[in-house]
């Protein structure tokens, strides 16, 4: 498969590179390449990534006459990496191990507000809601909203909900929420429209730990749930 | 007084008076975004780098206070400063101070910088001629306050009356204020942001396509007022036809300056401080040269979008920058 790398300059100081060609399959390898690969231009002071691809902030006042070819030159090397693993069907076993780690975290349903809404809104009894997330390996597709706060994706169709109409002033840090066809664990206490469905006591980011977020682009997380009374 | 680190400091900056939210700013936030954390930094890139210049700084990890104006503060030893931005009465000791860049304060007396008159500006920026000893996160001294990043050592990073700053001799860059500040025409004419005007040039991008011929018109046609829930966040612009867009399924990343459209149809122009995905729809982004115009206007203030192409937005700020870094090198080569 030659799929060209498609780059949209945003602004004066921003360029977007348009991932949404490539297999889906292999979505959150070839992103983290691309991330690690950008990384290595001193220029590039930023890297934002979401579900399309990757935004990338640029120093302006460092920019050289030499900047322009050695992006060149990196997207060059993108393009190969990228068609290569998009080519296959899946990306090299051992370069999954090594881009990304398994987050196994608990969920205490006692502290599921939205539980009852959630349950009547998709028609399914709690002990299978849970059931069915239980089963799910979710994948990091980024990272953003606040510091630590991780998409998830691979929520079954069948438990996926449009956001709260009305969000709420405060989640507490640790819920465990779905929206769309997303899931996460706030990181900290924030304002929030998703339905929240317990709480998790694993410190997913804290400024004083290097790195100070748990959990990354590219790693995958799974869920165990304790607290539902049957 | 105790620094971060332990150490007893003999040199202090003492804020007797902080009237205006205020906060230190630096460029050094880098490579956070895959955090979920926003860059930050200074909103007036083009007065925070003048005054870094001034100062014979980097224009990287220099911390220089952003503030509205109205601070009062004093210091312990000989101490030179520098204020860019807004213009704004200078006192020392309540004695008013030519207009210029630099002012060299003796030990105890104290300066007052005073809150920019209307048309002005807004921002102001106060760089010190020291090495200052403040508490830094993700190597800087931003701090955004709903991001919840509080060091270990749990010194304030946000400005209040009554905090004490620690520093020590800056002896790596020497100085010439008298030089500054018989250039100070000169420099002015350059970087003076009274004369900016409320004209905000955008360039269209992300949902633009998404508008109606009609929503489009509004965008170009009407005076958007400046409202009072704006901040660092970013600016909502009050408009008298709000504009409609289609809701997005996604979050997006999202860079400084775009412009957000969310239900209630009033535009908010994304700066600095912003969250780095945003849910709402996006409608274009507002050049460099836009941003800094909106970071030296208040609430109230009404302004005027204006659709350029992006080529006339990077042509426009690069030779801003070119013409910027010509004048520096002029005054400060002299």
């Amino acid at each position: 498969m030659d799929v060209k790398i498609e780059i949209n300059t945003v602004s004066e100081s921003f360029f977007y590179i348009n991932l949404s060609a490539f297999d889906t399959q292999n979505a959150g390898v070839i992103k983290k390449r691309c991330v690690d690969m950008l990384s290595t231009l001193p220029e590039i002071i930023d890297i934002l990534v979401d579900k399309s691809g990757v935004l990338i902030e640029y120093d302006e006042y460092a920019v050289s006459s030499t900047t322009t070819q050695r992006l060149r030159g990196l997207l060059a090397q993108l393009q190969l990496n990228f068609t290569a693993v998009s080519s296959s069907e899946h990306a090299p076993e051992h370069e999954q191990k090594h881009l990304s780690t398994h987050h196994q975290l608990l969920i205490d349903v006692g502290k599921a507000l939205d539980l009852s809404e959630v349950c009547d809104r998709l028609a399914i009894s709690p002990p299978m809601l849970f059931e069915q997330l239980s089963q799910v390996t979710f994948d990091v597709e980024m990272m953003g909203f606040s510091p630590g706060f991780p998409y998830l994706t691979g929520l079954p169709s069948t438990l996926q909900l449009p956001r709260k109409s009305s969000p709420r002033l405060s989640v507490p840090a640790g819920s465990f929420a779905i929206a769309s066809q997303y899931t996460t664990v706030y990181p900290n206490t924030s304002p929030g429209g998703w339905y929240i469905l317990g709480r998790c006591d694993v410190s997913l980011f804290d400024i004083n730990n290097t790195p100070p977020n748990l959990i990354s682009l590219g790693d995958t997380v799974s869920f165990t749930f304790n607290g539902l009374e049957l | 007084m105790m620094n971060p680190s332990g150490r007893v400091e003999s040199e202090q900056i003492h804020f007797i008076a902080v009237n205006t939210p205020s906060y230190w700013v630096d460029n050094n936030r880098r490579h956070v975004g895959l955090l979920g954390v926003t860059r930050s930094g200074p909103l007036d890139k083009r007065s925070y780098r003048l005054n870094c210049a001034l100062l014979n700084k980097s224009n990287v990890d220099t911390p220089v206070l952003e503030t509205f104006g109205s601070i009062t503060f004093t210091t312990t030893t000989s101490l030179t400063i520098c204020v860019t931005g807004a213009n704004v009465k200078i006192t020392i000791n309540h004695i008013e101070q030519k207009a210029g860049y630099l002012f060299t304060l003796n030990p105890g007396q104290t300066v007052s910088v005073g809150t920019p008159a209307s048309g002005q500006g807004a921002r102001v920026y106060i760089g010190f001629h020291a090495k200052l000893h403040l508490a830094t996160v993700l190597n800087s001294v931003c701090n955004v306050s709903r991001e919840m990043l509080t060091p270990r050592e749990q010194t304030p990073l946000l400005l209040k009356k009554g905090l004490t700053v620690g520093f020590s001799d800056d002896d790596t860059a020497s100085l010439n204020p008298q030089h500054v500040n018989s250039c100070f025409a000169t420099l002015a004419r350059r970087f003076d942001v009274s004369a900016f005007n409320n004209t905000i040039p955008m360039f269209s991008g992300y949902q633009y396509s998404q508008l109606s011929v009609n929503a489009r018109y509004q965008i170009e046609q009407q005076q958007f007022t400046i409202d009072h829930q704006s901040d660092r966040m970013g600016y909502r612009l009050r408009s008298q036809s709000p504009i409609s867009i289609k809701p997005i399924a996604q979050s997006q990343a999202i860079c400084r300056g775009v412009i957000q459209l969310p239900p209630s149809g009033d535009p908010i122009v994304m700066l600095n401080d912003k969250q780095t995905h945003g849910g709402y729809p996006v409608i274009g982004v507002v050049s460099e040269i836009g941003v800094q115009r909106l970071a030296q206007m208040s609430a109230g203030d009404s302004v005027k979008l204006t659709i350029i192409t992006i080529e006339e937005a990077i042509s426009q700020w690069q030779m801003t920058l070119c013409l910027d870094n010509a004048t520096l090198r002029r005054v400060m080569s002299a």
